[in-house]
């Protein structure tokens, strides 16, 4: 039988898991808009990493702020528009072949991923 | 509740993971959202237009209001923590009821119109995707936030939306990109100086209105107060608080740093090299990204304006509206479903037609955005003065009052909001 302490923990992996996932997708897509990367390389990749340290964990509290509005309509009107702002960021921004299939696949399972977590807090 | 409650130094319980990284994880919170929603297009906009005004020249002033900003957020979080209500509720619990009419009349009026001038910023934003008039383009876009509000989950949104803001790490990039004159950085980095006119006045009135904004003050108290309440357990220990003043601090931190890259970024590009001195469409606020993301500077502009306002406008309306429920002892927040709490939302849509409203009163979106910023600042001083007042009354947070370091700042940061927004009003005179 898994202990609360457990599933508690399950939770706050799925959606750390999907947060992860969903950011690297976005930034696959911001960057692919940058030119000069490569002469910044550091510059990039500290920022990249200070603004993943502040969004990433924003959201995790799940198991303690249980969602009154839990249903298949919460989920369908929150998370759509916001997947198709992502592919619309994606083809505007001109994200190359692979990078897309990527950054594509890295916000569907990153979002199943936290949605999965929210809907199992 | 489907998880062991585990006690935390005698007050707020907190389920806490046995896992490090986890609970590591777990120490941000309201502060940090309340961060990235101060980057709201209001706050982009006046950065960008500090930038492109006074070149490098007001730099310091995002460090100087970097403690302002920490401080009424963090006694805001600790009345929130404390009482475990609402400011409203707080307010009508222990005060004359004519001072939570004047505090929600005040913010209704700056909350609104600043809802209203983000709402033209996102549609100025998909304006840049889709040809279709900013105008006629406020509508859908009020409707969509409208609807993902009322019957979305708030909390899903924020979690879906909040990577739009990745875009504003191209200010940071564009920054060092556009071969700044680090001297001149510097300079107006560590040393404060400040012409006294109306034009200067107004843009400190406005760096002060949209970063120490009213509306933030009532959002991360609710925040903080409706995540005790649901964690349940005693009052806050100091384990707790220091929780809460580390989240604050990385949140505003966060806020601080991206304000700080977009004026850099905008006077390098604007007005060092292009000579703007004023920005009055979307297109020329995105050329500070220019240098980073050539011709798709505009779309860049438009992905992280449509994220940042997506995160706020809620924030705004729902502070509002939160405020008006307490007076009349609705049931009342974004967590409740809209069945249950009707006439907040009814009161909500209404509140959403009326900011849209605002941009269809003539005046140019990308200005509305600095305007919005300066009603603010006039806002500031008061709500400032009533946070003070309730986080040193014994009867509302007990022990939890102020220290002398908390009131030493929080007074500053009254005196100084007070003078600029009376400078001000004096040069208007």
């Amino acid at each position: 039988m898994t202990s609360p302490r457990t599933r508690s923990d399950t939770i706050r992996v799925l959606a750390l898991l999907g947060s992860v996932l969903m950011f690297g997708g976005w930034v696959i897509v911001i960057l692919s808009a940058f030119h000069h990367i490569g002469n910044l390389a550091l510059v990039i990749g500290v920022a990249v990493v200070a603004f993943g340290v502040v969004l990433i964990p924003a959201g995790m509290d799940l198991v303690a702020a249980r969602e009154v509005k839990r249903n298949a309509r919460s989920i369908v009107i929150s998370a759509v528009p916001a997947v198709g702002l992502f592919l619309v960021a994606l083809v505007t921004l001109h994200t190359n072949g692979p990078a897309a299939v990527v950054a594509s696949l890295c916000e569907i399972a990153g979002m199943a991923a936290y949605l999965w977590a929210w809907w199992a807090a | 509740m489907t998880s062991q409650p585990t006690s935390v130094e005698g007050a707020g319980v907190e389920e806490e993971s046995s896992n490090p990284l986890l609970r590591a994880l777990s120490v941000i919170g309201p502060g940090v959202i309340t961060g990235a929603a101060d980057d709201d297009p209001s706050g982009i906009g006046t950065y960008a237009q500090t930038g492109a005004t006074f070149g490098y020249g007001l730099l310091w002033m995002t460090i100087v209001m970097f403690p302002m900003m920490v401080t009424a957020q963090y006694i805001s979080a600790k009345i929130g923590a404390t009482t475990r209500r609402s400011l409203g509720a707080v307010i009508e619990h222990h005060y004359p009821r004519p001072v939570l009419y004047v505090a929600a009349a005040g913010l209704g009026v700056a909350n609104l119109l600043n809802a209203g001038v983000d709402i033209g910023a996102i549609a100025a934003g998909f304006h840049l995707f889709i040809p279709v008039s900013i105008r006629i383009m406020v509508i859908p876009v009020a409707v969509l936030i409208a609807v993902l509000i009322i019957f979305g989950s708030f909390h899903l949104i924020e979690t879906t939306f909040k990577w739009l803001a990745l875009a504003l790490l191209a200010y940071v990039v564009s920054a060092f990109l556009s071969h700044p004159n680090m001297a001149a950085v510097l300079r107006g980095t560590f040393i404060p100086s400040i012409p006294l006119n109306r034009s200067s006045l107004s843009m400190v009135v406005a760096l002060l209105g949209t970063t120490v904004s009213p509306y933030l003050f009532f959002w991360q108290e609710q925040e903080e107060a409706t995540e005790d309440r649901k964690a349940g357990g005693g009052r806050p220990g100091k384990r707790h608080m220091r929780r809460v003043l580390l989240d604050t601090n990385v949140g505003m931190l966060f806020s601080e740093a991206v304000a700080y890259f977009v004026i850099f970024s905008s006077a390098a590009t604007l007005h060092h090299t292009a000579g703007a001195q004023n920005i009055s469409s979307a297109v020329q606020a995105a050329q500070a990204l220019r240098p980073v993301a050539g011709r798709a500077a505009t779309l860049l502009w438009a992905v992280g304006i449509i994220g940042a306002g997506i995160l706020a406008v809620p924030t705004l309306v729902a502070s509002a509206v939160d405020t008006v429920s307490t007076i009349f002892g609705w049931r009342h927040g974004l967590d409740q479903k809209p069945s249950r709490a009707r006439a907040f939302y009814i009161l909500l849509a209404v509140a959403m037609v009326v900011a849209a409203l605002v941009n269809f009163a003539g005046i140019n979106p990308i200005q509305a955005l600095v305007l919005s910023a300066v009603v603010n600042g006039f806002l500031t001083p008061p709500m400032l003065v009533l946070i003070m007042l309730i986080s040193n009354n014994r009867n509302v947070v007990g022990d939890r009052t102020n220290g002398r370091l908390l009131n030493v700042v929080g007074w500053l940061t009254t005196g100084i909001t007070t003078a600029a927004a009376v400078g001000l009003a004096v040069t208007l005179l």
